[in-house]
């Protein structure tokens, strides 16, 4: 078809290819939250009709970030106008993050900041900030898969250096 | 010998701390100091004391705390060893540990943005988790990170009847008391904290000689030049920042009754005399010293009677403003607090013999006080028939008043933006069991990479 056909369409859509090759064609106001895709295709220069390649991203992962974007673009100007509008954000955002894994809001980050989208990055990051925020050292430890790198004395002097920030934490699950 | 001195020292600024602060019986407040004459030597009962040398020698220098160096460069870090790769879980349970291949791809710097989302607490306990998590305080991109995180509520520094050397930090998002040790603030004076901006707070001993600044969070601290006044007199303060971060600079200004002020600047480290109070400010200036100053952009207000209303002084232009505001009828232990832009009084309105907690707002075309809320009647009954005295800790949106009368304290924060107000638990020190009276205080947004 010829670009002048293209643009006479009613929705304008832009194409991106995921690593997995699989194409998804997004209205162009949900791209366009993607800060990587916004800052290809730019103000002008790149046609939009032109597919854009994101090696980094799976199909999985960008579904998912198109249904955050899409429901997000649709509350936001609500939650602009009126109280019940910021009400039903704030819900939003408490909710929708509730049935993942830590692992898989970690697969999303990555594909969030490769794509740029700030407000889905945000969210992710306060859903796991607001996970571990009262679990032990060796909770996050583990989470991570970090391996401590302090002599036994050095993190006992840490602890009572701040041992008042160690009050109240919640207990390990049990191992298995 | 020394030990005399430096007794008779404290108690006359013991004196004047109870006349400034509280109502408390002054035998509660002298028995904690009257007992322990030691106090000022190094053996010491008081476990406060105890903590404070015991983690002096862990951190191993004197006057200030730092993490301990390593040994060695610290080694880059390890993620897990290779390990075959597993199917990932289909549960929902979130406290599964991660699979091996996100965490080979997942970089160090997205860690920070989570971690600039933690509470304080938590950021402090995860120090521990390994050298890298330590360091970041120093990294200018976690900084980065922690200033694009929206304002949190403030928290409060306060000074307890109990323990005046050291601070107790009230965190109103969690409800929970953090009795941190602030080891370089001077423990043979009594400091109040009594201005904050951008994450530091400003002290002020007792005698009105010393100021001192401080991050409560990360240690950074700093005692001020002197200023050059012979007489010290009561005086109030008001701090400010330059811009919108500490790192541009601060100014801390102070005001006497008879018109004489300084401004201290953090980037020359220095006082100045701007010049002199204008004849629109009738002096003496009568300035309610219950009242801590409030900052408004650059401006700072003060509360003043006689004739009653408020006085203006923007660090900026150096320009000095009076505003005439009659206080109303049956206030007591009134302060000023600001809101968005917005000023308010908070007092007790005392009426035969029921006492309540109000606020009112000003009425800026108008200049006169409106009453826009009241504490809960069913909190107000706890009063009835009492003498009552309120102090009120901090005045930036959050407030948190501190009720007291023969047998009680009683401690509410009240926040103006969405009226609400709340209980907060008692303090208690860590191990202990007795609440802590609460003297007074001050408060402050936590900010972990602010520096003095």
């Amino acid at each position: 078809m010829s670009t002048e056909e293209d643009t006479v369409q009613e929705k304008k859509t832009i194409s991106l290819k995921t690593s997995d090759d699989e194409v998804f064609e997004l209205e162009e106001n949900v791209a366009m939250e993607f800060g990587t895709v916004k800052a290809f295709f730019g103000d002008d220069g790149v046609p939009r009709d032109m597919m854009m390649p994101i090696p980094n991203v799976h199909s999985k992962e960008l579904t998912r970030i198109i249904d955050f974007c899409t429901k997000h673009l649709d509350l936001k100007p609500k939650a602009e106008l009126d109280e019940a509008g910021k009400k039903e954000l704030r819900k939003f955002y408490k909710e929708y993050m509730k049935e993942d894994t830590t692992e898989r809001i970690m697969e999303l980050i990555l594909a969030a900041d490769y794509l740029n989208v700030n407000d889905f990055l945000d969210l992710l990051n306060q859903t796991v900030a607001d996970r571990i925020s009262n679990k032990s050292v060796e909770y996050v430890r583990k989470l991570f898969g970090i391996e401590s790198d302090y002599t036994p004395e050095e993190e006992e002097a840490l602890r009572e250096q701040y041992a008042w920030a160690f009050e109240g934490v919640d207990e390990d699950p049990a191992e298995d | 010998m020394e030990e005399l001195v430096m007794l008779r020292q404290l108690i006359g600024q013991l004196q004047e701390y109870v006349q400034v602060c509280g109502s408390q019986p002054l035998q509660q407040l002298q028995f904690p100091l009257l007992n322990q004459p030691r106090w000022c030597s190094s053996n010491v009962d008081d476990n406060s004391i105890d903590d404070y040398y015991s983690f002096m020698m862990a951190a191993g220098k004197s006057g200030s705390v730092r993490i301990l160096e390593p040994s060695k460069p610290p080694p880059s870090k390890r993620y897990h060893k290779e390990r075959t790769r597993g199917k990932s879980s289909g549960t929902t349970n979130a406290t599964e540990p991660l699979e091996q291949h996100i965490w080979k791809d997942f970089p160090e710097d997205l860690y920070e943005a989570v971690i600039a989302r933690l509470p304080i607490a938590t950021f402090f306990r995860f120090r521990s988790v390994c050298r890298r998590w330590n360091s970041l305080l120093d990294s200018e991109s976690f900084a980065q990170h922690c200033a694009e995180i929206p304002q949190a509520n403030p928290w409060f520094y306060t000074i307890t009847h109990e323990n005046v050397n050291s601070g107790a930090m009230y965190d109103p998002s969690l409800k929970k008391w953090h009795h941190p040790m602030i080891s370089s603030l001077p423990t043979k004076l009594i400091v109040l904290p009594v201005a904050s901006a951008g994450g530091l707070v400003c002290f002020l001993d007792i005698g009105n000689r010393n100021f001192y600044v401080c991050n409560p969070l990360n240690q950074s601290f700093k005692e001020l030049p002197a200023r050059s006044v012979t007489v010290w007199s009561h005086i109030a303060v008001g701090m400010t920042m330059n811009g919108s971060s500490t790192s541009g600079g601060y100014k801390i200004m102070w005001v006497g009754c008879d018109g004489e002020y300084e401004v201290y600047d953090s980037l020359r480290n220095s006082w100045t005399r701007p010049g002199s109070m204008p004849s629109s400010v009738k002096l003496p200036l009568s300035l309610n010293f219950r009242s801590q100053a409030l900052t408004i952009d650059s401006t700072l207000y003060f509360m003043r009677s006689d004739p009653e209303g408020i006085v203006s002084y923007d660090m900026v232009t150096g320009v000095w403003k009076q505003f005439i505001i009659p206080t109303p009828l049956h206030l007591t232990d009134h302060t000023l607090a600001e809101c968005g832009g917005r000023i308010m009084l908070v007092g007790l309105l005392s009426k035969n013999a029921a006492t309540c907690v109000c606020i009112w707002e000003l009425q800026k075309m108008t200049l006169l006080w409106k009453e826009v809320d009241r504490m809960p009647n069913i909190w107000c009954l706890e009063f009835y028939g009492k003498h009552v005295r309120m102090t009120c800790l901090g005045n930036k949106g959050l407030l948190m008043l501190s009720l007291r009368s023969r047998q009680m304290n009683r401690l509410v924060t009240y926040n103006v933006s969405s009226r609400e107000w709340l209980k907060v638990p008692g303090c208690v020190v860590p191990h202990g069991r007795k609440r802590q009276w609460i003297a007074c205080g001050t408060s402050f947004y936590p900010c972990l990479t602010a520096v003095v």
